[in-house]
């Protein structure tokens, strides 16, 4: 029986294998044969030739890395702008959540009508959230041309998932969803917004600065 | 070799880019830019993602120059970097929803045969056979191979990067042969011994 190629590329390696596998790849010639092919393998892929960097990706880099007497100030600017950012984003977002309860309440006291607890939001509230979120979402800047590819990759998963519940959303009649579902939906939506305002926040911040 | 145990930097150019020296960054572009943009490029071969990942590289280099503290090379603190941002990548969702890294199912794996400008003379050597077969390997299983046979990292090593332990990496690595052989080999002399897992 012939060697793995597990045993061969460990003996390659110098890793240790069975006594009786490394004897019989030291007695048989399609084996021995089969050491060489990974070894010479190996060093064809180390003497691939390199491959020549983008033009002008030194200029992108200079722009992009800040100076470091320059970057620790600002990053100390920038730190307190991203708080500011985040206690005003907190501050709109309880305040519309407070006069949307607050609407919410009167409405049902003016109908009698029995009300969810509170922290619990009608699906009229996530709805008009939803849509406050994403009025704060246009206003922010255009999108950067160069941008942070685990930034670009978070926003991405978040817009896609939005994308699929919109989906869902629009298909909700013939689904037939129940309130409660509907309300699932919105509410992870509102999430997924809030959190996709608080990206594209810290990314425009993140330019400025 | 991995290229990047030719990389020279001089401890006094380390020191003056850490005090924000401008023209210090850049000699430390333009000594490690090549090996690099290879290593990445090898990783990542769809070309638009590679020039992200080796600007975002340098960028965090430069911001973070100042946590090198000179224990060992400084190439290697470099390239572990660029590793780490390209192995991110290939483990997001947001590259997970494009490809499927361990799919054993070639026909979904990634195939983008490198362009021929970035080395003109590959296409017409005996390597442009070896960069095919790499190019064919799932993205996962082309930088087991790539980290372990060329950059020389341990499989424990290797392991850790990914999550995941020294088995994996070896059995990925296993694979990787296997299917570079596959590819490499002329269809007359493919009944030898070491196909995929088995014995013979």
């Amino acid at each position: 029986m012939h060697a793995r190629i597990e045993h061969l590329l460990s003996l390659r390696d110098g890793e240790p294998v069975a006594a009786d596998v490394a004897e019989h790849v030291r007695a048989c010639p399609i084996c021995a044969a089969e050491l060489q092919r990974i070894e010479a393998l190996r060093e064809e892929m180390r003497a691939l030739p390199p491959f020549e960097p983008p033009e002008m990706a030194w200029e992108r880099v200079r722009e992009t890395a800040p100076e470091r007497g320059r970057s620790a100030h600002l990053r100390k600017l920038g730190g307190a702008a991203a708080a500011a950012a985040v206690v005003t984003l907190t501050v709109i977002a309880v305040v519309a959540g407070h006069f949307d309860r607050r609407s919410g309440a009167t409405t049902a006291l003016a109908t009698g009508e029995k009300s969810l607890p509170q922290l619990i939001p009608h699906l009229d509230e996530l709805v008009a959230q939803s849509q406050q979120l994403e009025e704060l979402l246009q206003k922010l800047p255009d999108r950067p041309r160069i941008e942070r590819v685990s930034t670009a990759a978070t926003i991405d998963t978040i817009e896609q998932r939005i994308q699929w519940l919109d989906f869902q959303l629009s298909n909700a009649p013939e689904a037939d969803l129940s309130e409660e579902q509907s309300r699932q939906l919105w509410r992870e939506r509102v999430e997924l917004m809030d959190s996709l305002v608080k990206v594209r926040y810290a990314e425009s911040s993140a330019l400025w600065f | 070799m991995s290229h990047f145990q030719g990389i020279e930097v001089a401890a006094e150019v380390v020191r003056a880019a850490q005090a924000g020296e401008p023209r210090a960054h850049e000699a430390i572009y333009r000594a490690c830019r090549r090996p690099i943009y290879t290593l990445i490029r090898r990783l990542v071969v769809r070309a638009a993602i590679a020039d992200e990942l080796f600007q975002e590289t340098f960028v965090e280099v430069l911001r973070n120059i100042g946590a090198y503290t000179g224990e060992g090379a400084f190439g290697g603190w470099v390239r572990s970097i660029a590793v780490s941002k390209c192995l991110m990548y290939l483990r997001s969702p947001w590259h997970r929803s494009l490809l499927y890294l361990d799919n054993d199912d070639e026909s979904t794996a990634p195939v983008v045969l490198l362009d021929g400008a970035s080395h003109p003379d590959a296409q017409a050597s005996a390597s442009a056979d070896v960069e095919r077969a790499l190019a064919m390997l799932p993205a996962l299983t082309r930088s087991v191979v790539w980290l372990h046979d060329v950059e020389g990292y341990t499989h424990a090593e290797i392991g850790r990067l990914l999550g995941r332990t020294a088995s994996f990496s070896k059995s990925q690595l296993a694979r990787a042969h296997a299917r570079m052989r596959e590819r490499l080999e002329q269809p007359a002399e493919s009944t030898s011994c070491t196909h995929a897992s088995s014995t013979c």
